[in-house]
This record gives structure tokens, sequence and C-alpha cells, in this order.
């Protein structure tokens, strides 16, 4: 288990004070009137709030709580966040445990956030004595971007909801939340020109396919998925011989995302979700992506395609997190070479290294045609 | 709802159901409201008859709209009772009475876990208002219920609460998988086993730990400083039926016998053993009466005036010494606990004759309200509520300490066939009527005051049916003459006449003639029915003799206990609420005591030390007039308050603070007519909640749009609200353009960001747009 620093907080509720301020009603009254029954009552009542910090002390005194590692979540989708919850008491059940997770707002420069419109937070019913359970918080955040957490606090006001008392956890961690694809045509990334959001029927731009013209010899960088491995194994001298389609190797589909300072905010995250859609239509269609981003307010991203291992993840993220106007660091942020405002010399001098180049701005997308491919620069994201 | 999910929750539900109707038959039983008993009854049955139909898939138990009214007509009740006073019940009654019928409707209206929760804490308010009311055995033994029921409950809900937010979550999120893993994760029964268990072993450490706090909290520390406010009782106020304090004649009807036990004694000789058998009923007295009013057929006590030096006051819990007492006499300590002594008056403190010490402790009324009155032999209690406990020690042979003179009575007050029964019964027994009078022969008098005793006892009848006699005639003459026949308090006034018309000082005593021992607790019940009238014969100046002229065949049968075993039930019933009357409700530093000197050898420094506490008490109290411990109550009040708001700033804001102040007061104003709705609603405008910063000053040139057109937002009222609705209903086109603007507005505020200046003219805009469709109507207006 890692290192987390625990802390114990004693945080007043609404409950104990309006308990407290009972209390203190009826033994003013049971003195005043020397009740017997209202001192019965005071006692019972000030037993029942010793009981309850015993017990509830006690349970957390057996409580460990673990948070498992976050997997990537998708806006729109369902986020687990699971715990591992060891109750290490020999008698004492937990119950009535909640795992909340704090969720960082604070801002950071040049990283668009993901706000939740629900806590992130896991009900722990019930741990028998000495076994441990699993519990998940379920969220399902609306929007892209940093998800980051604090830390994580188990609180209980077990057994009468009158104390509270809770394990802080300081575990700081974060997960990006990915854009969730929309309005795109899974066509488009085969190359149709002029194909559009607009609906319109387009001609296939770039070379058709990937025929199988031949075979010819492994270099370094071909995709394992055009090694011909029989042939290679029938020449038996250690070599790779690969597939040679028309193409010569995958097809590269450049996704390239204009915004304008103008564009309101409605219409950014919904072209960084088109943007996002074409790249991951494109790696389904066993294509390399690369992605472009220009923006009006100065940020901005070159990465050509490529075929790297989790290069289009890489992307989507870098959607994920591309900061908008309001966002802190969302205009400060300039990309080196560039004299702000759009970020366009480096890009169309890499723009003949695609196939397919699908252009997406406040209008909608459209696939771009004609494209004439140059030698490939090294893949990366320029500048930032 | 799963089927194991929906048992679990039936469970849950009825056991908060059997909560609350404990803690309403509680207070029933305390209030002694048997309609109310039947109601909670009846709603506790419909509520888990249509929360079992709910469980099945039902939605609301029963329409919103019937709930509210229920609740108006509850606060309408209530309000009534208060300002047209339709009944004499003590303010926390009144108050206990609504909170019962709020959670009757709330056992009604149960949705959401939430309403339990409302339930469980509306059903332990009313228990407090229960113990507020009385005291009964029956209050304990529901209260006694009732705990673990409550107790057991708020942990089921501490459980159940979780699982409802995680079930929420899940369908917040649309999370599919998330139900059945919670359904494995839940193990109905066993979770619900183990809140159980968890719950009862808090009851038993909670009940421990009360216990103790119940048996040191320190009694008796102030006077009562609120009276019938947070003290006791309602049930107090004079709920005595069978004792008087003053005896009328001549009135018609038939006398009922109540067996509603009224005060509990308990007697020990000189070696402190309990007696559980006496030769004769044991008289307590409560009221001498000295005066005839013949016009009024009505004898009379003189008026009492604490003020007066003539009473002394009772100092110090260790009590007064009220006369002299023999040394070698047989002398017995009489207990006594008054059940419902009448609260908010002077009281008298029942005790037999011949009592020479009266001893505290006196709970609520403390010895400062506690005079005696030479003379009379009696003692009175200034008491404000609480029950009443104390001892009285008792001697055979007892003389005044100070003889009070006897002032001579007028015997022309009484009809000349009194006198002249007197004379008769004097000749009869020799008695020369020259050796009575004031200074009369001890001896003489004893058997002049015989004769008469015995003679009524024989030739008289007793009857519980009175008769009321003819238009001017005496109803002591009527008695005596015609119908010779009537209940303890004709004997005693015919007695009391002809003593007196022959000079002999004598008075009518009122009180209690008890001789019910219960055989099971041993302690003498003294029941309404036992209520008497006897008569007092001074012998000579400073010594009186008791006698009881009515025959004692018929108050004997009267008073002989069945041996039914209905009766046996009813005495064992007695048995177990004396005790808890004598250890609970009566419950102070001398039982603590006690207890304490029966822990052999540690005990005696624990005695010492309680021994200490008590002195330190009594110091406190000598030290701490009531102003000071009132201004100390309010301060602590006070500070509760200022606490509680502190938290609220705290915990929430201040701002929280200052907007709920201005929502109230916003409120207010709209509703109020004239200048105090403008003063209000000019005042509250600044408070609207809205934050406009340089990005959303748009929004303020709104605000002041709508106001210069009349249609002004309440502090209240969200802006997309007020646009959709108030604005559009004025102007279609206005309205939507301030809806647009509420959502470029909302963007900033809530959205967390600034406007870009596109967004900042856009909104800018839209208000030209409603200035152009609204200004005319400004400037007209």
């Amino acid at each position: 288990m890692d290192q987390v620093k625990i802390k114990r907080r004693y945080p007043v509720h609404g409950v104990f004070v309006v308990y407290t301020f009972v209390v203190v009603l009826v033994a003013v009254g049971a003195f005043n009137a020397n009740n017997n029954l209202l001192y019965w009552l005071f006692g019972l009542a000030l037993g029942l709030l010793l009981v309850s910090g015993v017990v509830s002390g006690t349970m957390m005194m057996a409580l460990r709580v673990r948070r498992e590692v976050i997997q990537p979540g998708v806006a729109g989708e369902v986020l687990r966040v699971r715990y591992t919850v060891k109750n290490t008491s020999r008698f004492m059940p937990v119950m009535g445990v909640s795992i909340i997770e704090m969720v960082d707002t604070s801002a950071r420069p040049g990283t668009h956030r993901c706000v939740l419109d629900a806590p992130v937070r896991a009900e722990v019913l019930h741990v028998p004595a000495r076994s441990s359970v699993v519990v998940e918080a379920v969220v399902r955040p609306r929007g892209r971007g940093l998800l980051a957490f604090g830390g994580y606090g188990a609180a209980t006001t077990f057994p009468f909801g009158i104390i509270k008392k809770t394990l802080w956890h300081e575990a700081p961690t974060s997960v990006i939340i990915q854009p969730a694809s929309m309005e795109i045509d899974a066509d488009a990334v085969r190359g149709r020109a002029g194909r559009s959001s607009g609906g319109q029927a387009g001609r296939v731009v770039g070379r058709e396919g990937h025929e199988h013209v031949g075979l010819r010899d492994y270099a370094p960088g071909d995709p394992a998925k055009i090694v011909a491995w029989k042939a290679s194994a029938r020449l038996g001298r250690g070599e790779l011989r690969v597939k040679q389609g028309a193409t010569g190797t995958a097809r590269k589909l450049w996704v390239r995302l204009r915004l304008e300072d103008g564009d309101s905010a409605e219409v950014v995250e919904r072209a960084i979700g088109q943007a996002a859609g074409f790249l991951r239509a494109g790696v389904r269609q066993s294509m390399r992506v690369g992605l472009s981003i220009s923006t009006g307010w100065g940020r901005g991203l070159d990465a050509p395609p490529g075929g790297q291992a989790g290069r289009s993840a890489a992307l989507v993220n870098e959607l994920a997190l591309l900061p908008v106007r309001g966002d802190v660091g969302g205009q400060a942020v300039r990309i080196p070479g560039e004299q702000g405002g759009h970020r366009q010399g480096g890009l169309l001098s890499r723009l003949g290294s695609a196939d397919v180049i699908i252009d997406i701005d406040a209008k909608g997308w459209r696939v771009v045609g004609d494209v004439v491919r140059v030698p490939e620069v090294p893949a990366g994201r320029a500048g930032a | 709802m799963s089927g194991t999910d929906v048992v679990s929750r039936w469970r849950l539900r009825v056991c908060l159901t059997l909560t609350a109707l404990l803690s309403a038959l509680g207070y029933a039983v305390a209030a002694e409201k048997p309609g109310m008993m039947l109601l909670a009854l009846v709603v506790s049955a419909l509520s888990l008859v249509l929360v079992r139909r709910q469980l099945g898939g039902g939605g609301r138990l029963v329409p919103r709209w019937v709930l509210n009214l229920m609740v108006l007509a509850a606060m309408v009740h209530l309000v009534l009772r208060f300002v047209l006073v339709l009944d004499d019940d003590a303010a926390i009654t009144r108050l206990a009475d609504f909170l019962t019928l709020v959670t009757l409707v709330k056992m009604l209206d149960r949705r959401r876990i939430n309403d339990e929760m409302q339930l469980l804490g509306l059903a332990c308010f009313v228990t407090i208002g229960a113990l507020l009311t009385g005291q009964s055995l029956a209050l304990g033994l529901a209260l006694l219920l009732m705990m673990p029921m409550a107790i057991t409950s708020a942990v089921l809900l501490q459980v159940h609460a979780g699982r409802d937010r995680a079930v929420g979550q899940a369908a917040a999120a649309g999370d599919a998988r998330a139900l059945p893993a919670l359904n494995q994760a839940w193990e109905v029964g066993r979770t619900d086993r183990r809140a159980v268990v968890v719950a009862l072993g808090c009851t038993l450490g909670a009940c421990v730990l009360g216990g103790v706090v119940f048996a040191v909290a320190p009694r008796n520390l102030t006077q009562q400083l609120v009276a019938g406010a947070l003290g006791q009782t309602a049930q107090s106020a004079g709920k005595q039926v069978g004792f008087s304090e003053s005896i009328r004649l001549g009135e018609s009807g038939l006398i009922s016998q109540s067996s509603e036990v009224v005060l509990d004694a308990t007697i020990k000789d000189q070696a402190g053993s309990r007696v559980a058998e006496l030769s004769g009923p044991l008289y307590l007295r409560g009221s001498v009466l000295t005066t005839y009013d013949p016009k009024r057929g009505e004898w009379s006590a003189p008026a009492h005036d604490l003020s007066d030096p003539a009473f002394r006051p009772i100092e110090g819990l260790g009590g007064v010494r009220t006369g002299e007492a023999s040394a070698g006499r047989v002398s017995r300590v009489v207990e006594i606990t008054v059940r419902n002594p009448r609260a908010g008056s002077t009281s008298p403190m029942f005790a037999p004759y011949r009592a020479v010490q009266f001893r505290g402790p006196l709970s609520a009324g403390g010895p400062a309200g506690v005079r005696f009155m030479p003379g009379t032999g009696l003692a009175f209690a200034d008491w404000r509520g609480g029950r009443m406990s104390y001892s009285v020690l008792a001697v055979s042979d007892y003389r005044e300490a100070v003889p009070v003179p006897w002032p001579e009575q007028d015997a022309s007050v009484f009809p000349p066939a009194v006198r002249e029964l007197a004379l008769r019964l004097a000749g009869e027994a020799g008695v020369p009527v020259e050796s009575l009078g004031i200074e009369g022969e001890p001896g003489e008098v004893r058997r002049l005051a015989s004769a008469i005793s015995n003679h009524l006892r024989q030739e008289f009848g007793y009857t519980l049916e009175q008769v009321a006699p003819p238009a001017g005639v005496d109803p002591l003459e009527y008695f005596l003459t015609t119908i010779r026949g009537g209940h303890c308090e004709y004997f005693a006034s015919a007695m009391t006449a002809m003593l007196q018309s022959l000079g002999v000082p004598a008075r009518v005593i009122t009180g209690y003639a008890a001789a019910e021992f219960n055989d099971i607790s041993g302690h003498l019940v003294v029941r309404q029915s036992d209520a008497h009238a006897w008569v007092e014969v001074r012998l000579e100046p400073g010594r009186w003799e008791t006698f009881d002229p009515t025959p004692p065949a018929q108050l004997q049968s009267a008073r002989r206990a069945s041996r039914s075993p209905w009766a046996r039930a009813r005495q064992a019933w007695e048995a177990i609420e004396f005790s808890w009357l004598d250890n609970v409700v009566a419950y102070e530093s001398g039982i603590k005591l006690d207890m304490l000197a029966n822990v052999q050898s540690r005990g005696e420094g624990l005695v010492r030390f309680q021994q200490r506490v008590d002195r330190a008490q009594q110091e406190i109290r000598r030290w701490l007039p009531d102003s000071v411990a009132l201004g100390a109550a309010v301060v602590v009040f006070v500070l509760l308050v200022l606490i509680a708001l502190g938290f609220v700033a705290l915990r929430w804001g201040v701002r929280w603070l200052v907007r709920a102040l201005v929502w109230f007061m916003g409120a207010v104003g709209a509703r109020s007519p004239g200048w105090l709705g403008r003063l209000l609603t000019n005042w509250t405008r600044r408070g609207d909640g809205a934050r406009v910063t340089t990005s959303t000053r748009f929004y303020a040139d709104l605000l002041a749009e709508l106001r210069r057109a009349g249609l002004e937002k309440p502090a209240w009222t969200p802006p997309l609200r007020h646009a959709s609705k108030a604005v559009s209903a004025s102007d279609a086109t206005a309205g939507g353009a301030a809806a647009d603007a509420s959502m470029l507005y909302y963007q900033a505020r809530f959205g967390g960001r600034e406007l870009s200046a596109q967004e900042q003219a856009q909104g800018a805009g839209l208000v030209a747009q409603v200035r152009a469709r609204l200004g005319g109507r400004g400037k007209k207006g």
C-alpha cells in the first residue's frame, strides 16, 4: 500500500450542533425543575454522545482505505473510482462510511479542467470484522479536461448521525477525461474530398486503399501488421519482408482543428469532440493519425501522423487538456516561433505527409482533397 | 427495489413507526389524553398499511395537499388554543400536542430516507414533551420500550441512508452495473442484523452511562427559575380531586369514588424498619377548618398569607422541629410522595398529626418555599412543579412547642338544634357544662367528645348521597334532625359544631385517612377515595386529640382491599409504580446517600464525599440568589444561540446568514403593503445576490432596465425564471432577450469563467433589445 498521509478530522456538522443545543436545553430543564426523568434523558443523551464517539472512533481506527488506480475516462461516460476498504478489527464491523474524493478545482495554467456536477462518493455499507470489500464511486463527467483529486476522506456519522469523523487521506492524483466523439461521419476518414458535416458526398482523395502489390525488405518504422511472416520465414535468413501496398504503408489521417477567438464555448467543445471522434475513427481503421491545433488565443499543437503505440490516445489527451478562453493560461502560453494568433507556418509545411486531412472549425468539419505527399518529418509536438 | 431490499426497508419503517407510536403513546399517557392515544394507534396502523403498499411499488402515501391541510389544521388549532384560551392546559402541553399531531401527520408522509430521519427527530421531541408533561410509570414503560427502538432506528437509518445515496448516485450516473454490486455489498439481512446488534450494544452502553449521570447529577442546585416552561408540568395543576381545603354542606349529588392514587407513604419505626400494618387508618392532615359560615353552610380555614410572620419558614434540608416530643415515646417516620401536587400555588404537605419534624429535601420548591403554621400543625409548600417528597417524624404524645391561643368562636352561628343535642349528650355522659369551655377540664372534654363521636357513629348512617336541605334550613340542622345520614364531612362538621357551641375548641380536619397497604411493596397507598374529614379537639393548650365520628364500619368497607385477581394485578402495578416513583421520580441525594451507605467498607468514603457535595450545594444555594441564577440561565441561553449562529456562519459563511436575512425581509417586504413593503423591498434590492463583475456588467444594466420598466426582479427569484415568466408575460421579445442575457450571466456566474468580449457585446446587445422593448413603458411609468 502506498504511503498515504492520513489525518483525523472531527468536523462539526449541523446535527451535532442541534443535538448539543437540545441536550443543553434538557439539562437546563432538568436542573430548573429537578425533574428526574429529564435528568434521566440528559444522562441518556450524554451516554449516546459518548457511545457514539467510542463506536465511531473504534470503527475508524480499524479502517484502512486504499484508492485503486483510476483509469482515464471519457466525457459523458461513467468514470469509476475504486477503493479497497479493509476492516482490521476483530469484532467491530465497519458500517455507514462514505468515501468522498476532494476534487481539486484550483486552476492549473494551460490545462482545461473537468468540472463534475456530482460529488465523487462511494458508500461503504458494511465491512464485517477482519475482511475487506471493494467499493466504487461512479460519476459521469459531462466535459473533457483534467480531473484532479486532492485526496479522499472516509467519513462516518455512524451510529447515530451525531458525531462526524473523517479519515483524510492526502493522496493527490489526476485523471484525464477525454472528449466524447460527436457529430462525425466515420467514413470521412477514408478521404472523400468534399464530404463535410453538411452531408455532401465527395470524391476519394489521396491513394485508394491498401492494395497488396508485392514484398519489400523491412525498414525500421514499418508497423508489425504489414510484416509478411510466412514469406520472411520461407527466406529463413533472419530477415523480414513486409507487404508493399499501393500506399506503401498505413494511410495517414491528419485532423486540423482551427478555433477562432470569437467561437463560443459550445462551438469549441463541439469541434474538439469532432476532432477526437475523427482521431478515434482513424485508429479504428488502422490509420496513422496526426493532429494540429491552432487557436485564436495562441494555443496550438502540431503533431504529424505517426505510428507509435498510444499515439492516438496521447493526441486525444491533448484535445482533452486544450485550454480555452477563461481557463487560466488559456491565453498566456505561446508557441515558440509564433507571433500570436493562428499558428500556420509549421503546419502547412507538413500537410503533404497525410493521406486524408480533415479540417474542423466553427462551421463544422470537411475533408480536404488534393493532398500532395511530401517527405515526412519526425512526429512530435512542436513548440508547446 | 429488490425483494430483499423491500424486506430490509420494511423492517426499518416498522421500527420507526413503533418508535413514533411509542413516543405519541407516552405523551398521551403523560397528558392523560385517551383520544390522542387512540388517534396514534389508528394512524400508526394506517401508516404501516400504506407503507407496505408503497414498498410494493406505490407512490406517495397520502396526497401532498391532504398532508398540508392536516398540518395547517394542527397549526390553526394550536394558535386558537393560545389566542382564545380554549382550555386550561399549560403552554408546554399545547406545544407538545401540536408536535404529536405533526408527528402523526409525518407518519403518513414517508417517501425518502430524509422523511424517516425527520420522523425520528419529531419522535424524540415528542418524548421530551412527554417528560415535561408527566412522570407516570406508564410513561416510563413507554420510554423504556421506545429507547432501544429509537436507537435501532437511528443506526439502521445511517446504513440505509448510505445505501440510498449510493443508489441515487448510480442512477444519476446512469450506471447499470452499480445496483447489482450494491445489492451484493448490502448483504440484506446480514447488514441489518449487524446493525441491530450494534444498536443493542449502544443502547446498553448509553443506558449504563445515562444511569451514572442520572445517579450522580447534583439536585437542588437552584430554585426553579422558569416555572412551567422547562420544568413540569401541566398535570400538576390541581388534580387533587378527593381532597378539599374547605367543606361546603348542603349540596346535592353523589360523591364519586375515584381509585386514583394521590400519594404514597412509607411508615418506618424508630429502628428504621418498615411498618406494614396499622391498628387504624393513618390520618394525613391537609387542612384545618375552624370557622362556620351558616349562610353558605361552609367551613373554612383562616386565609393563608405566607408573608405573615406567624408562618415560620423551614430552613435547611435538615428540617425543622415543630413541636416537642417526650423522650421515650413511640415515634414514626412517614415518608410521603405526593404524586401530583398543585403547581404554582401553595400546597399543603400532608402529614400525620403530632408531627414534630418535617424533613426534606423538597425537590422543586426547595426549603425556602416551605413554611410551618404554628397552631394548626400544618406545613405549606409554595410549589412550582415537580413531585413532592418529604418525610415527617411523628410521635404518639405531642404538645405544641409554643401553644397558640384559641380564637373564641361565635356559638350563635350554629342552629339551636346543634347546641340542644350537644347539651343532651353532655348530660347523658355526665359532663357538667361548667367544666367545659376554652380552659375546660381535659378529662371532661375528652369524655364529651367521645360521647358525641359515639352518638354520631351509632345513631347516624353513612351515605355518599348528598341531599340538599330545604331553603332556609341549615344543613347541619337538617343532618342532625331530619335525614340523620351523610358522608364524613357532615359527621365531622356536626361534632365540631356541637363542641364549639359549648365553647370547646374543636376543628374540622380534612385530608386523607389511609388504611390500604400494598402487600407487595409494603407501602401505604392513598387514593382519592380516601379523602376524609375528622375532628380534633383541644384538651388543653397545645394539646389536641383526634376523633373520627364517621361510622367506622362503612368507612372500613369502603377501604377494604379486594382480593380479586384484578385487584391483585392492580396492586402489583401500584407496587411497581410506587417503586418507580420512589426510586426514579423522587430520586434525590438522600436516596443516593442510602445507596452509598449500603456499599460496604468503601461506601463510607463515598458517603462522606456525597455529604460534602450536598453541603457545597447548600452553600451555592445560599450564595446564589434567584436573580443571579436566572441571569446565568439567560446568559447560557444567549450563548447557545450565539454559538449556533456562529456555527452557521462558519459552516456556510456569513454571506449565507446575510442572504437568509435578506431573503426573509424581501419576502416580508413583497407581502407587506405600504411604506413597510417599499422600505423592505428597497433595502433588500441591494442584496439580490447578483455578483456583477466587469464582464457581466450588462446584467446589472439589465436589472436596472427591468426596474425602470416596473418589472423588478425580486431578490429571491432566479434571473432566468424572472425573465421567462414575469418579463415574458409583459413582453415576449423582451422576455426572450432577458432570458438569453440571464443565460450569459449564468455562464459567468456559475461556469466559473470570464465572458469573452464577444459574449459581453452580445449581452449588451440583448440589454439594448430589452431597453428598446420596455423603455417607453419605463418613461411612462
